[in-house]
């Protein structure tokens, strides 16, 4: 460029052409910078450079010119929307509404604009995506994925397999589609359907191989099926195994981590961290390693990784870096030790130590609203531990607390998952029922936020979901209802100082139930019972006694709350004496779900030796759901059960229990066993194995006495037993079953329990003294 | 054009029991294995992963149809997890069922273990059998009895206690026969039961490279004093002796130049101090250059003088790499009385604990002789005669070692003042009362300079006076009498004389308990002492011991035979070259 005479806007024009033109795009760029014609002053230039420059491929240098149309206030039109795109496929969707809104705002009607819009705001706006991509209609694939996840996102999960099928007309053959129908129907928990999608997807398409392998694991898993599970993984494995690319290092660690296999994630870290082998694994790619190891509570392992000098990514760091771990802990994390060492400092245990100092308390000082009770739960799906709950608010406001007083909190309410059952009964209460939102709030005002964000992923998301509303209600309870929610709670209530805190385990132990996840949190459920003003329920004096064995607590720190049951209910039911005509067939009941727990195929099988065994005909009937459905189809075709009644889902008790005689259980892993007491108000004879809390729920002595069966017997000794002891237990008055129920599960104990639990703000309402 | 050699590539956690064994085994088949490198095809026929872990990881560094692989599947036990154990088999068994035992080779350490994993999904796998599986000759077997306990991780033998990971397992294979009846069915009853027969063990290292006998490589400490360096010195000339030893020494000391001096091979090293570095940091560095100078070297044992052992040299021997070379910890006695009795569990680390006789040991009021190691390990334990370096030619004669001094041949009489490596920072008034009393005695004086010690300049001694006399025993005829501190080699080189003694103990609390010593043997009368606690009866007791000298008078003393040296390097041969297991 001439020194004494500047270019024309016209001269300078042609020069970025002539540059872009031979691909010199960082000469186009520099001269425009150091031409007199500026952004702000000649934002058309800018915006033609930025074109030729994303035109040519030179897409950070567009991004800069873009930059500094932003600076200067001249970002408009197509300039606009290419910058937002780019903010999106960088996945920056905050940066890409911010620009749209600057530009063009939400009310905007151009198909282009819908577009990006959608698709920026898919995670954190579903229903405004899907309005904006309800105006730019589905012309493309892109727009047709986009509008199924955000219909999957805001939980419209019909509307969304509607949308596939609409979609797959449109596109055929393309396995994002199905990709998204497998994620659908995974999140209706059709977990069959599921796989099989993910299955067709695998066998038919590349690109979701590993993921699609991953979920069938996933799934088969949740399913009990545990062969499938493993075969799916050694698929994945070996189609990793082809690969053994560096660059599959974030997915190589989730895959072990998914196959339970900590061990082998420690020696691939070993062998990756090694000099010399490092390098070939891209800074992104360890940052998203350690994302993974905090996320799943391996703090240490991410610590670990930063003092080899590995780029794990600046939040990760921040995060290890505040987490108040102790001298000994933060040695174990020096980058000269193996993995393993490492892996000894995990979250939420290494924390602990932290949560009991005083510092560990809100200095938050809003009032407390101390008779306010704050009652937490997961869902309200159709299940016994859901029913309980919805039992205990009852059970309270008959009580006498006032209904203003009872707050009920829940995770997750949506009806395609099937969490709403019983949502309609809680609102029949009428108590302020709040659905926690879907993603975190704002991280401002979090109390020790040092500890929340080195939590695991799950209990970091559940928290700051509940911390919220436990600030803005202030309650003097906070009572959480199985374990999930219970660790929630106990936490929520440590951070803000709640006066009492109430966690409530409803079966054994969780390594007896195959809970993995759980078995984790037995140091923070462990402390947070040891924490003044926190106390730990169980349904069962078995359940109590095995809880704190686990957590490793005095005998007796565990207090029982029975479950309670609306008598009244069930007792209708029962008439004075259930005489079945002579020749009438003895309706058998199981009422469980389909679960390797509580052993469907035993119950067929003993069921099928009784039959033998009794002078009377047997009609098997079975309600319930679960992953061992088609198990035990093809077990009672096998076993002569042809006429099995298998029922999926149903309400009423008398729909239940109505035309059985006897209930029989043969699970292997219990808590207190609802339908023990419901089949007992009922009157029905009741048969089961004595495992967690049917002892304490069975009446096992005078007329009608129930038969409590060992845990470990042979179906046909099962029968045996149950077949001496019958025609006596059908006979018997139901009478005093009933008495059992009512004296023992009575809904006004339950309350009075509770709320002696409660503390001064239970007293008020006329809670027993602390039993 | 050359022929290259394949090696095995055996994974894993470095020390693990069962990767330690199986080096060796292999190592034993004439293939010793690279050990958790990048695999590569063109230097490793087959990959041995020694247990589930490591091949699960290993899947995503080397594809399966490159190398064929061979994996331990090792049952549940304090090394491998519980959590996700069957699964972990089951999809292993997947996978071989899906490419075949051509590409996958699932082994176990028992048929036991073989059952065991085929009930979690694999039932192709067989018990690992390497060519030098040949079986123990039961009949031969002088192995000792031991005991594992599972749940503390430890060891019993019948000479004591040891944690399970204080020694390679190559090494406790080659020692130890367990009994594994009260062991319940896991991986270490695998790893019991797989050690019991092993084969490979029984032969104890031979000759190394060019030597003709077996290697040794000395630790040298960096001590106050000479003290470990001139007895692992003399142990060296021992072994050099009697077997043709090859000796090099890894040496901490500043008085290297000695050993070089002496004709040895050195590895000069840094302490932390020197370094000023982090020590943990230090004892990694110095771990990982000292595992891979024993792979280098393969030496029979290493030697190391001290009380304790430094943990970089116990984690180096346990590396796979390592598992043919023992631990012989030389271990003098006398500590002082308040020394904590723990620093005898260094035991546990080794295979001969072998403690140097003292002429004073009946003062012995030290931890090494009040108690009693809590983990003894199964190291043998064995006492000799004094270890005194012999001078390289023997003592030169009095004229000799006169010219040697440049002491003048009219000179009557000339005393020796040797004061350690301390002498010259401990007490400027000692130097001088010295020096004092010797003027009026008419008595000149020879001062003994430590290679360790600080400059004596500002002490106000004659620098013409100062000497290095190393060895000490090689001058001692050219003096009249000597003045010495009470270490354990100044002491008793200066007790081979008949020559008048005067100790000066030092109470560091440091070092060994010289004022016991000392005190021995002036109630033996042996010598006189400096009581460092009575400054006030030195100028009396100089002018006294002065007298002496000038009377030229012999003084008695036992007539020990200082042949230390030649006994530990018997012990040591015994223990670790070709000899009793």
């Amino acid at each position: 460029m001439n020194n004494t005479s500047a270019p024309t806007l016209a001269q300078a024009r042609v020069q970025i052409a002539k540059f872009c033109d031979q691909q010199l795009f960082l000469g186009a760029y520099l001269f425009a910078a150091s031409s007199p014609y500026d952004a702000a002053h000649f934002p058309g230039l800018w915006e033609f450079l930025a074109r030729r420059l994303r035109e040519g491929g030179a897409a950070e240098l567009a991004s800069r010119v873009r930059a500094a149309l932003w600076e200067a206030g001249s970002l408009r039109g197509q300039t606009a929307l290419d910058e937002a795109q780019a903010a999106c496929d960088a996945a920056d969707f905050s940066r890409a509404v911010e620009v749209l809104d600057a530009v063009f705002g939400r009310n905007v009607v151009d198909a282009d604009v819908n577009l990006v819009y959608g698709l920026a705001l898919v995670d954190s706006d579903p229903a405004e995506a899907l309005s904006q991509l309800g105006r730019a209609g589905m012309p493309t694939l892109k727009v047709a994925l986009t509008v199924i996840d955000a219909l999957r996102r805001a939980n419209r999960l019909s509307e969304a397999i509607e949308t596939i099928a609409e979609a797959e007309g449109r596109f055929p053959g393309d396995p994002r589609i199905a990709a998204r129908r497998a994620r659908v129907l995974e999140r209706r928990n059709d977990w069959a359907g599921a796989v099989r999608e993910w299955r067709n997807l695998v066998d038919e398409s590349s690109i979701f191989r590993t993921q699609g392998l991953s979920k069938i694991s996933a799934l088969s898993r949740r399913l009990e099926n545990h062969a499938d599970a493993d075969d799916a993984l050694a698929e994945l494995f070996l189609v990793m195994n082809q690969r053994t690319a560096s660059s599959d290092l974030p997915s190589q660690v989730e895959a072990l981590l998914l196959a339970g296999q900590t061990e082998a994630v420690h020696s691939l870290l070993d062998r990756m961290t090694a000099s010399g082998v490092r390098t070939r694994v891209l800074p992104a790619d360890w940052a998203l390693v350690a994302q993974t190891l905090l996320d799943d509570g391996r703090i240490g392992l991410a610590g670990w990784m930063q003092a080899q000098g590995l780029p794990i990514g600046p939040g990760v760091a921040s995060v290890v870096q505040a987490a108040p771990l102790s001298g000994a802990d933060r040695q174990r994390m020096r980058g000269s030790v193996g993995a393993a060492t490492a892996d000894r400092v995990v979250s939420p245990d290494a924390l602990l130590a932290s949560l009991t100092s005083p510092s560990g308390r809100t200095d938050d000082t809003g009032a407390l609203a101390d008779d306010r009770i704050l009652l937490v739960n997961a869902t309200l799906a159709a299940g016994g531990a859901e029913r309980q709950f919805v039992t205990l608010v009852n059970a309270l406001l008959q009580q006498g607390v006032p209904r203003s007083r009872i707050h009920v909190a829940l995770f997750s309410v949506m009806d395609e998952r099937g969490h709403s059952h019983f949502l309609p009964a809680l609102r029949q209460t009428g108590v302020a029922v709040h659905i926690l939102p879907d993603s975190p709030g704002p991280a401002d005002r979090i109390p020790r936020a040092d500890i929340v964000a080195a939590l695991p992923l799950q209990i970091r998301s559940d928290l700051l979901r509940l911390l919220p509303l436990v600030r803005q209600l202030r309650p003097g309870v906070v009572h959480g209802w199985q374990d999930r929610s219970s660790v929630a709670c106990g936490l929520a209530g440590l951070l803000l100082d709640t006066p009492r805190v109430v966690l409530c385990a409803r079966n054994m132990r969780p390594e007896l139930r195959g809970e993995r996840r759980l078995k984790a949190m037995r140091g923070l459920i462990s402390h947070l019972c040891q924490t003044p003003g926190v106390v730990l329920t169980v349904n069962s004096d078995a359940g109590a006694r095995d809880y704190e064995r686990w957590l490793g607590l005095a005998e007796g720190t565990a207090k029982t709350l029975h479950n309670g049951i609306d008598f009244a209910a069930f007792a209708r039911l029962s008439p004075p004496v259930r005489r079945t005509a002579k020749g009438a067939p003895v309706e058998v009941l199981g009422v469980f779900r389909l679960a390797a727990n509580k052993r469907p195929l035993i119950w067929l099988q003993t069921v099928a030796e009784l039959r033998r065994r009794v002078p009377f005909p047997i009609r098997p009937r079975l309600v319930g759901s679960g992953p061992f459905r088609d198990q035990v189809e093809r077990e009672s075709a096998a076993l002569g059960l042809g006429d099995l009644i298998l029922q999926d889902r149903l309400d009423s008790p008398a729909e239940i229990y109505g035309s059985a005689r006897m209930l029989l259980l043969m699970s292997r892993v219990e808590g207190t066993p609802n339908v023990v007491i419901e089949a007992q108000a009922c009157g029905l004879a009741v048969a089961a194995c004595d495992v967690g809390g049917v002892n304490e729920a069975l009446m096992q002595v005078g007329p009608g006495a129930g038969l409590l069966l060992p845990v470990e017997i042979d179906p046909a000794e099962a029968a045996e037993k149950i077949a001496a002891w019958l025609p006596a237990a059908l006979e018997a008055a139901p009478d005093h079953r009933r008495r059992h129920v009512e004296r023992t599960f009575g809904t006004a104990a339950l309350a009075r329990r509770a709320l002696a639990l409660y503390g001064p703000a239970g007293a008020w309402f006329g809670g027993d003294a602390d039993d | 054009m050359t022929e290259v050699r394949l090696h095995p590539l055996l994974c894993g956690d470095p020390f693990d029991p069962v990767m330690q064994l199986l080096a060796e085994d292999l190592a034993a088949l004439g293939t010793p294995p690279e050990i958790n490198v990048d695999p590569d095809p063109t230097r490793h026929d087959r990959i041995l992963h020694c247990d589930q872990a490591s091949f699960l990881a290993g899947l995503f560094v080397s594809p399966l149809d490159q190398i064929p692989v061979t994996v331990v599947l090792r049952r549940p036990g304090p090394m491998i997890g519980d959590d996700g154990w069957a699964s972990g088999i089951g999809v292993i068994g997947r996978m071989v069922e899906r490419l075949g035992r051509r590409a996958i080779q699932p082994t176990t350490l028992t048929p036991e273990a073989a059952a065991a994993v085929a009930r979690a999904g694999c039932p192709t796998a067989v018990p690992l059998a390497l060519a030098a599986d040949a079986g123990t000759d039961v009949a031969s077997d002088r192995r000792l009895w031991a005991e594992f306990d599972t749940d503390n991780g430890t060891i019993l033998t019948s000479r004591g206690l040891m944690q399970a990971d204080a020694q390679n397992w190559a090494q406790l294979r080659r020692r130890l026969r367990f009994k594994t009846d009260s062991c319940p069915q896991n991986d270490i009853w695998d790893l019991l039961t797989r050690c019991n027969s092993g084969a490979p063990a029984m032969q104890l290292p031979t000759t190394f490279g060019a030597a003709e006998g077996p290697t040794y490589v000395a630790v040298v400490t960096n001590g106050v004093g000479l003290g470990h360096l001139t007895r692992l010195l003399a142990i060296a000339d021992a072994l050099r002796a009697q077997a043709k030893a090859r000796v090099v020494f890894w040496c901490f000391s500043q008085g290297a130049g000695i050993l070089v001096g002496a004709g040895y091979e050195v590895v000069q090293r840094m302490t932390a101090q020197h370094l000023d570095c982090d020590y943990d940091d230090w004892i990694d560095w110095e771990e990982a250059a000292f595992s891979a100078f024993l792979a280098k070297c393969r030496p029979a044992a290493v030697l190391y003088d001290s009380s304790g052992v430094d943990r970089f040299v116990t984690a180096a021997l346990r590396r796979p790499s390592n598992g043919s070379t023992a631990l012989v910890l030389v271990r003098r006695a006398m500590w002082q009385s308040h020394r904590d009795p723990a620093y005898l569990d260094a035991a546990q680390h080794t295979v001969l604990v072998a403690e140097p006789g003292d002429l004073s040991a009946a003062a012995d009021r030290g931890p090494t002789v009040t108690a009693s190691p809590r983990l003894a390990g199964f190291a043998r334990f064995a006492r000799t005669a004094p270890v005194v370096l012999r001078p390289d030619g023997g003592s030169l004669p009095r004229a000799a070692a006169r010219r040697a001094l440049g002491v003048s041949p009219f000179q009557r009489r000339v005393c020796l003042v040797s004061l350690g490596g301390e002498a010259f920072g401990r007490d400027a008034t000692l130097a001088r009362d010295i020096s004092a009393s010797a003027s009026k005695a008419g008595i000149e004086l020879i001062w003994a300079r430590s290679p360790l010690a600080r400059s004596a300049a500002d002490l106000g001694i004659d620098r013409a006076l100062l000497r290095h006399l190393f060895p000490l025993g090689r001058y001692l005829m050219a003096f009249d009498g000597v003045i010495t501190a009470c270490g354990y080699n100044s002491f008793h080189e200066a007790m081979q004389t008949l020559l008048p003694v005067l100790l000066a103990p030092t109470a560091n609390e440091r070092l060994d308990d010289q004022v016991a010593r000392a005190s021995h043997a002036k109630s033996e009368g042996w010598a006189m002492m400096l009581d460092p606690g009575r400054p006030e009866d030195r100028a009396g007791l100089l002018d006294h011991f002065m007298g002496k000298v000038r009377a030229g008078q012999q003084v008695l003393r036992p007539a020990t035979a200082m042949e230390g040296a030649a006994e530990m390097a018997q012990l040591i041969l015994e223990e670790t070259f070709r000899g009793k297991a």
